[in-house]
């Protein structure tokens, strides 16, 4: 007799494997309820990224400073959050620039934080280097069990150097304990590689509840041998000591004739290993950025203050686009009047002129760490 | 930071306050600096002038 019908009992456990099932051979329908469970549905979500603009895609200072994208100062000129420092003597210019392949825009950044080297500096008291302040109270609060050595968070970022090499990061906490955690990574000479590190606990770390500078991390690219040791504590939290950020650097960055180095993707999260980083709504990652920074020149459009005539003086108030991270200094970009009293505030910000000035200004605030 | 001069501003609205600011010339750009030390430049003031390196010129 010929068999033409099988049952389910007929069939031995894994007898049909995932291999002899053609697609769509099992519809949605055909799935009792139930039948899925959770554990066969693990799906392991990203984490929240503690650090604001890791794609480098916001720049508001970019055009209002030097109209253009690059700026030869050191600080924070360019990339919103982002510092490009350098030191010692020699030139760097910091820049956001686009990318167009490579690893990291094939895990879909279109930024990168750019520094280059214009005058090469081989002094040995030299530094240079990208930082992000986190604010105390965000890292304070973001699960992390900082004082559990079994306890972590992992910083993962893409990196490209025209110059192979080792080079160093570090996180450094300056409340109280002022604690100093700083490791290696290597590059090979133009080419984007995905870094990650994970950073365990510190019995000595303290975050203070307030706004201040928290948790700064540091990329170096350089560093002379002032600022270098033999003997530097590495991989391990300790007390911070000035001259000993880590050892000796093998290759000159800095040193190097036209020498680049950019980052990008940077996350900052809480956990043992890195995921995914998922690109940011850019209309919350601006207003986050604007906690810190803002300009009324943003997208080019000027937002004129017209200062109104109460006859012994003239008046002007802004309200800034959130409330700011502190107090912030306040930069009139265009016709600022001389004789000028501001009255600042962390929503707003009132101008006082003098009579019948009716000055004509647009402003960016600045409430940076 | 390079701060190349501070000045007082004189508040002249309320009167129980004499200074409502600071203008500085900082990184080459002249900045309204608020009286916050959370705020980074006012921080810096602060720390230049306990050094010695900038003294706060008065409100005129």
């Amino acid at each position: 007799m010929a068999l033409t019908k099988l049952n389910t009992y007929s069939l031995a456990d894994d007898a049909i494997t995932s291999a002899k099932l053609a697609d769509n051979a099992v519809v949605t329908a055909a799935i009792a309820d139930d039948a899925v469970t959770t554990a066969k549905t693990t799906v392991t979500s990203p984490n929240p990224n503690i650090i604001i603009n890791g794609d480098m895609a916001i720049a508001q200072r970019g055009n209002i400073y030097n109209g253009s994208l690059s700026s030869t100062a050191s600080g924070i000129k360019i990339v919103d959050r982002w510092s490009g420092s350098w030191g010692g003597g020699g030139g760097i210019t910091q820049s956001q620039v686009a990318l167009t392949s490579g690893g990291a825009y094939d895990e879909g950044h279109r930024h990168a934080f750019k520094m280059a080297v214009t005058s090469a500096n081989s002094a040995n008291a030299r530094w240079s280097q990208f930082n992000y302040k986190v604010e105390s109270r965000q890292i304070r609060n973001s699960g992390w069990q900082y004082n559990s050595a079994s306890s972590y968070v992992t910083l993962s970022f893409w990196a490209k150097s025209s110059l192979a090499g080792t080079y160093w990061l570090s996180f450094y906490c300056p409340d109280t304990n002022t604690q100093y955690y700083s490791t290696s990574f290597a590059l090979s000479a133009a080419t984007w590689t995905k870094i990650t590190k994970t950073f365990p606990g510190g019995s000595n770390i303290t975050f203070n509840d307030d706004t201040g500078n928290g948790l700064q991390i540091d990329i170096y690219l350089d560093y002379g041998t002032d600022l270098t040791a033999s003997d530097a504590t590495l991989n391990s939290w300790h007390t911070f000591q000035s001259g000993k950020y880590m050892t000796d650097f093998a290759q000159s960055w800095f040193n190097t004739g036209s020498a680049t180095f950019e980052v990008t993707g940077v996350k900052l999260e809480v956990g043992q290993s890195a995921t995914t980083f998922q690109k940011p709504d850019p209309a919350v990652e601006l207003v986050k950025c604007q906690r810190y920074y803002y300009n009324m020149w943003s997208n080019g459009i000027a937002q004129n203050l017209y200062g109104g005539d109460y006859g012994s003086y003239s008046m002007a108030a802004f309200h800034h686009p959130v409330e700011m991270r502190a107090t912030p200094t306040v930069t009139y970009t265009t016709n600022a009047p001389s004789n000028i009293a501001t009255y600042h505030g962390q929503h707003f910000t009132q101008v006082y002129m003098g009579a019948n000035a009716k000055a004509v200004l647009t402003a960016a605030g600045d409430a940076e760490l | 930071m390079k701060i190349d001069s501070a000045k007082k501003v004189a508040d002249t609205i309320h009167e129980d306050v004499d200074v409502c600011s600071i203008t500085a010339v900082i990184d080459g750009i002249t900045m309204s600096v608020p009286l916050d030390p959370m705020n980074r430049h006012y921080a810096e003031i602060l720390k230049q002038v306990a050094a010695g390196t900038l003294t706060i010129q008065d409100a005129d």
